[in-house]
């Protein structure tokens, strides 16, 4: 073989490699010249708007549109004038389906072009779709960082260790601290949490693990300023977008909340305190009357005998109320439920073993621990209270009475003493006036014993005036009145102390009575040889002390002389006690507030 | 006439002056017993009766001696006033009643007409 043929062998074979490569090649080439006339067509012509043969040697405006033509024209100029690869995008419609192609123009021997033609419409169609899926990625990006900016919790992303990555805008107002490099690579622990809890919350941190629960802690953080929040926060595990390993924490600031939650706590500790601690029988039904599962307070389990286990699902009257009373507590009860106003009744309690005693109640509605309407009922006991009334009703009506009787007595000895007396005289001096002509020596008579009976009279007047209030107490006080006294009793009197000053009138004339009442009562009944007396002022009070070596025994509750005294004293708030062992004397000792 | 009261002065004055005036002072009596039996023993005319007595009232004893049909004329006397009694003067069956201090002959003698 000569060089010849071996260089045209090659050149075949160059040939056929290169026809080899084009019918490879899935683009459409086509060559055309300079006006537009096709030379050749090569390649993929699936897209050929006719078949290739037709259009061999024809012009691209026997085919193409007009605006399409000239734009192929002018690419293929500049293309030959640049001498470089120019690109020029048209659209065609093939088959009723518009469709966008690419050609790359070539210029190559003279003024031919070659031009590599492409349906681009799939890459095209995808690329728009990426376009608009990206656009939706940077609006939905926009919107979920507007919502983890303006949402009021906190967001922090940390690494695995819980060093701060980023956080979010109400973190940086809540906090103080600024998402910049001043706390970036830091521990949350260590910039946002109190130092007291930074242990507990890098534990929970450190459990966080893929595919483990979230992990919740309740903390306190401070802020830059060195504020105190408590944070509700939870901490899980997050892989981000470049699929590494992260931790997202979540904090709701519920500070407020807190504080709220434990000032009620507080205010509910103090109301168990005081419910506690009250006097006050305290308790809560049912709106049926039973009691309910809150229970009653110790007050009431001291004073029944009841407590929670034989009280609570009981109805209250069926349990303490006294049976009399029992038709009206509950109608007054019915009222409150039904009104929802406070209602209040007295009411006779019985106690476990039989006790009765006087309760003022109020019966109040309330919402109780289960958020249900019920009745809290507040019980005073009223039964001292009541028997003090009883007796200071029964004092007033023993001095009324006392009162009444002694009016009796003086009508009594004014009637049948000084007023006889003035009867006899003035028959006597009618008598006498009829006998001065007649008989004037028996008129004289009767003149001389009516002048007897005159002075009897007025003895007798003086005397009973004396008993009414005597005029030397009022006049020169209260030792010259016992004095007097002393000089009248019917045993020897010692009188061992009086006070200097005088006493409040009140206090005198109560002292006097008793000291009076004492010596008429140790004549009548101590058999005693001797009284002593003694009156003296100690700490604003005046003691007053009668006692006797007489036979003793008196009882200040039997007979009205000691009980008037005890009710005279008492009504001066003073106290009388009575000491009358049998056979060892009498000893009244009366103390008499001066201040009133 | 028989006198009843419990206070003697009084039932001495008043003895003296009634003789004085003309009355015939035929007893006296205490109390309201005593009084009674006078009564039946001496036949009085008049009866003049004190209103309190220490065992009963001077009606009580005026209803019985007027009530037992021998015409005796009670007057009643007290130191208080006869308007204090109201009507129980009346009601005794009394002829009258007079105070102590304006007793006179005259006084009965004028309730007895």
């Amino acid at each position: 073989m000569t060089f010849e043929d071996l260089r045209h062998e090659a050149l075949r074979r160059s040939e056929a490699r290169l026809q080899a490569l084009l019918d490879a090649i899935p683009d459409l080439m086509i060559r055309f010249d300079r006006d537009g006339t096709y030379i050749d067509i090569a390649g993929n012509t699936s897209g050929l708007v006719r078949p290739r043969d037709q259009m061999i040697g024809r012009n691209v405006s026997d085919f193409l549109p007009t605006h399409v033509v000239e734009r192929v024209l002018a690419c293929a100029e500049r293309a030959i004038a640049s001498q470089s690869t120019h690109t020029l995008e048209y659209e065609l419609d093939v088959d009723g389906d518009r469709r966008l192609f690419e050609a790359r123009m070539t210029p190559s021997s003279g003024d031919e072009i070659v031009s590599i033609v492409r349906d681009i419409t799939p890459a095209h169609r995808l690329e728009r779709e990426l376009a608009e899926r990206l656009r939706e990625v940077q609006h939905e990006q926009a919107f979920t960082r507007t919502v983890v900016n303006t949402a009021p919790i906190v967001l922090m992303l940390c690494d695995d260790r819980g060093a701060i990555i980023r956080f979010n805008d109400t973190a940086e107002r809540l906090t103080g601290h600024a998402d910049d490099e001043r706390v970036w690579g830091r521990l949350v622990s260590e910039v946002f949490v109190h130092p007291d809890d930074a242990e507990a919350f890098g534990a929970s941190m450190a459990r966080v693990k893929p595919g483990r629960l979230p992990e919740e802690i309740e903390c306190r953080w401070r802020t830059k300023a060195g504020d105190e929040l408590i944070m509700d926060c939870t901490i899980n595990h997050v892989v981000d977008g470049q699929g590494l390993h992260r931790r997202i924490v979540a904090g709701l600031d519920v500070t407020e909340r807190e504080q709220g939650r434990q000032e009620i706590v507080r205010q509910r500790d103090l109301l168990g305190v005081v419910a506690r601690a009250t006097p006050n029988l305290l308790f809560v039904a049912e709106p049926d009357g039973r009691i309910a599962w809150e229970g009653v307070n110790p007050a009431f389990e001291d004073m029944t005998g009841h407590d929670d286990s034989t009280a609570c699902g009981r109805s209250f009257w069926e349990l303490v109320i006294a049976p009399e009373d029992v038709e009206a507590v509950r109608a007054e009860f019915d009222a409150s439920v039904g009104s929802g106003e406070v209602h209040y009744f007295s009411a006779g309690l019985v106690t476990q073993n039989g006790e009765r005693r006087t309760i003022d109640w109020s019966s109040r509605p309330l919402v109780g621990l289960d958020s249900r309407t019920k009745q809290l009922l507040c019980g005073i006991d009223v039964t001292e209270r009541e028997r003090h009334l009883q007796e200071i009703r029964a004092s007033r009506a023993r001095l009324v009475e006392a009162q009444d009787a002694e009016r009796r007595r003086l009508e009594r000895n004014l009637h049948d003493g000084a007023q006889q007396r003035l009867v006899s005289l003035s028959l006597a001096l009618r008598l006498a006036q009829a006998k001065l002509g007649a008989d004037p020596e028996g008129a004289r008579d009767i003149l001389a014993a009516a002048g007897d009976e005159l002075s009897l009279a007025l003895a007798e007047l003086r005397e009973l005036a004396r008993g009414i209030h005597p005029a030397m107490l009022t006049d020169r006080g209260l030792g010259a009145a016992v004095e007097s006294l002393a000089t009248r009793a019917p045993v020897p009197v010692e009188i061992a102390a009086m006070p200097e000053e005088r006493l409040p009138a009140a206090v005198e004339a109560a002292a006097f009575y008793v000291i009076s009442e004492a010596l008429a009562n140790i004549g009548k009944y101590a058999k005693a040889s001797v009284a002593r007396i003694s009156v003296a002022r100690a700490d604003g009070r005046a003691v007053v002390e009668i006692a006797d070596d007489g036979v003793g025994g008196a009882d200040p509750m039997r007979g009205s002389g000691l009980r008037g005294l005890l009710d005279r004293v008492e009504a001066l708030d003073g106290r009388l006690e009575v000491e009358s062992p049998v056979g060892e004397g009498t000893r009244i000792v009366a103390q008499i507030p001066c201040s009133r | 006439m028989l006198i009843v009261d419990d206070h003697p002065s009084f039932r001495a004055n008043a003895r003296a002056l009634l003789e004085a005036e003309g009355f015939d002072v035929i007893g006296e009596a205490s109390d309201g017993e005593s009084a009674v039996q006078a009564c039946c023993d001496l036949n009085p005319d008049v009866v003049l009766l004190d209103v309190q007595l220490p065992d009963r009232t001077g009606f009580e004893v005026a209803s019985e001696l007027t009530g037992n049909g021998s015409g005796v004329n009670v007057v009643l006397v007290s130191s208080r006033d006869g308007g204090d009694y109201g009507p129980l003067v009346e009601e005794s069956g009394a002829s009258g009643f007079v105070p102590k201090g304006e007793l006179s002959g005259a006084r009965i003698a004028a309730l007895l007409r």
